[in-house]
């Protein structure tokens, strides 16, 4: 057989490996969130609350900064920034994961998407709880509820599917290159903010030019836009879709090339 | 059947992190330990850990890896468990297999024990319903009543040791990768722990097994390989590769 075939099989059955072991990263990733926030009496529910203590100080004041009605930018802050702390996040700890989990490696018959798993697990625990919040917001200001709120699951798995590639390639380049988690650290702070997070993307055209060049935006579009405006627009999934495509195929190529030399890296 | 077949398999170590290339080219001098540092004059330098191994392990080898510190025991261990794969040579290999390198492996200090017991048996592979069916001879076996229920940082060195232990010994499985771990708790606990061990072992179809111990071999293993700078020199009957590198004069602890 030659090596590149090998290679190729060999990244395929590290991936079925990774689905088949789910009962590994559930159980993982949820001790991770439990550890996180280990022996505080509100537990998990801290991550809803520091979500909450954010937007609630910072909406009313940005939404009259911004004139902008308060309901509509409040759910729009939440919601962006729900979204880009779960994409953040899991790319950013993907690009720690291998090194951080090199001794579950050397102990377990692991496969690496099984670690990947565990970090899109966990922050998806999170993104859960999170979420109460976007429930107390929706009853204060009595969001109007949309058919349009069932794509929210599916517009979920999409995210997902974007965030693994660049946590995938980002895991194989840090591991590699150690200097690659803390340039991406710095990166991604400055993403934050040319992203329509705290602002508006419809504001001016400049500013929409902007944020329809931005991948981010339309990871989040996806989540937010049937939420708040109970819309959906096809040109975000068209884009989101064309990304997780081919950054897939780009992505696992890159581990089938690599993956056997990983081991050595950690 | 399970087996393990090692064909003309090496396993080189690249060198990232070196001060300079003369570093390790003074290193390379003199040195009674480790495997040969490889210097090409390019600017990659590597560590051969394994050169050039022909092995095969059938059903009831138990097998004692043997050596000095860093004559390849551990680095084989881990390229038999898969976490590296050969730089050249190829492994075939068949059956359920466990790595016990570290008995710590997996626990998290933060949880009881009996969430650790869990814990690491799903590492280990096991289904939550096998878990449950074992977590009470887990817990009856490391006599840490309802200890278990309090988190594991609670514990003194040696009741972490009897947990991880009693978990450890707790996976069956038919290719058994150990290394070397023996002296768990206090002595009635060591002679209880021996016991489990070798009941493990024996239940298991291959092991191998990476130990300093002449005694502890005997008594487990009936081959031995004995490795020097990453090369196989010996492999057969225990007793017969232990007379010919004179393991009972250079025993150590």
């Amino acid at each position: 057989m030659p090596a590149g075939n090998t290679h190729f099989n060999n990244a395929l059955v590290d991936l079925l490996n990774g689905i088949n072991s789910r009962s590994v990263w559930l159980a993982l990733g949820w001790n991770d969130v439990n550890n996180r926030y280990n022996r505080s009496k509100l537990g998990v529910f801290w991550a809803s609350l520091s979500i909450l203590i954010f937007v609630g100080a910072l909406g009313p004041i940005y939404a009259s900064l911004m004139s902008v009605e308060t309901r509509v930018y409040m759910i729009h802050l939440l919601l962006g920034f729900i979204v880009w702390n779960f994409v953040s996040n899991i790319i950013l700890e993907c690009s720690k994961e291998f090194i951080g989990s090199a001794h579950y490696l050397t102990s377990f018959q692991l496969s690496y998407f099984t670690l990947l798993f565990r970090v899109v697990w966990r922050n998806t625990v999170v993104l859960c709880y999170q979420m109460l919040v976007f429930v107390i917001l929706a009853l204060f200001f009595r969001q109007p509820v949309a058919v349009e709120w069932a794509v929210v699951p599916l517009a979920l798995l999409m995210i997902m599917l974007n965030a693994l590639w660049i946590g995938l390639i980002m895991s194989i380049l840090a591991a590699r290159y150690r200097d690659f988690s803390e340039l991406f650290n710095n990166i991604f702070r400055l993403v934050f903010f040319v992203t329509p997070i705290i602002w508006m993307p419809n504001a001016n055209e400049q500013l929409n030019q902007i944020a329809q060049l931005n991948p981010f935006f339309h990871l989040i579009e996806l989540f937010r836009e049937p939420l708040l405006q109970g819309n959906i627009s096809l040109v975000h999934w068209q884009i989101t879709a064309a990304m997780a495509v081919s950054g897939w195929i780009l992505a696992f190529a890159l581990f089938a090339r690599y993956r056997s030399r990983i081991a050595f890296w950690l | 059947m399970p087996f393990i077949k090692l064909s003309n398999v090496s396993l080189e170590y690249p060198i990232y992190d070196t001060v300079s290339r003369s570093f390790t080219r003074s290193l390379t001098r003199g040195m009674q330990v480790g495997g040969k540092i490889k210097n090409d004059g390019s600017t990659k330098s590597s560590i051969l850990a394994l050169d050039n191994l022909n092995l095969t392990f059938v059903d009831g080898d138990r097998v004692a890896l043997l050596g000095n510190n860093g004559a390849g025991k551990t680095s084989l261990l881990k390229l038999l468990s898969g976490f590296y794969e050969p730089t050249k040579g190829h492994i075939e290999k068949e059956g359920k297999l466990s790595v016990l390198l570290n008995l710590m492996a997996g626990m998290d200090v933060n949880q009881s024990g009996y969430d650790n017991i869990l814990l690491c048996g799903m590492l280990h592979g096991l289904e939550r319903k096998e878990i449950l069916q074992k977590v009470e001879e887990i817990a009856e076996f490391s006599e840490l009543g309802s200890y278990l229920y309090l988190p594991v940082r609670l514990y003194s060195q040696g009741m972490t040791l009897r947990l991880a232990f009693s978990i450890c010994t707790s996976v069956n499985s038919e290719i058994l990768l150990l290394d070397e771990w023996i002296g768990a708790g206090d002595a009635d606990f060591i002679v209880k722990a021996r016991e489990r061990l070798s009941r493990m072992v024996f239940a298991s179809s291959i092991l191998v097994f990476a130990t300093h111990h002449p005694d502890v071999a005997r008594h487990l293993c009936n081959k031995a390989i004995y490795l020097e700078h990453g090369k196989l020199i010996a492999f057969g009957d225990i007793e017969e590769v232990m007379q010919h590198q004179n393991l009972d004069v250079l025993s150590h602890n």
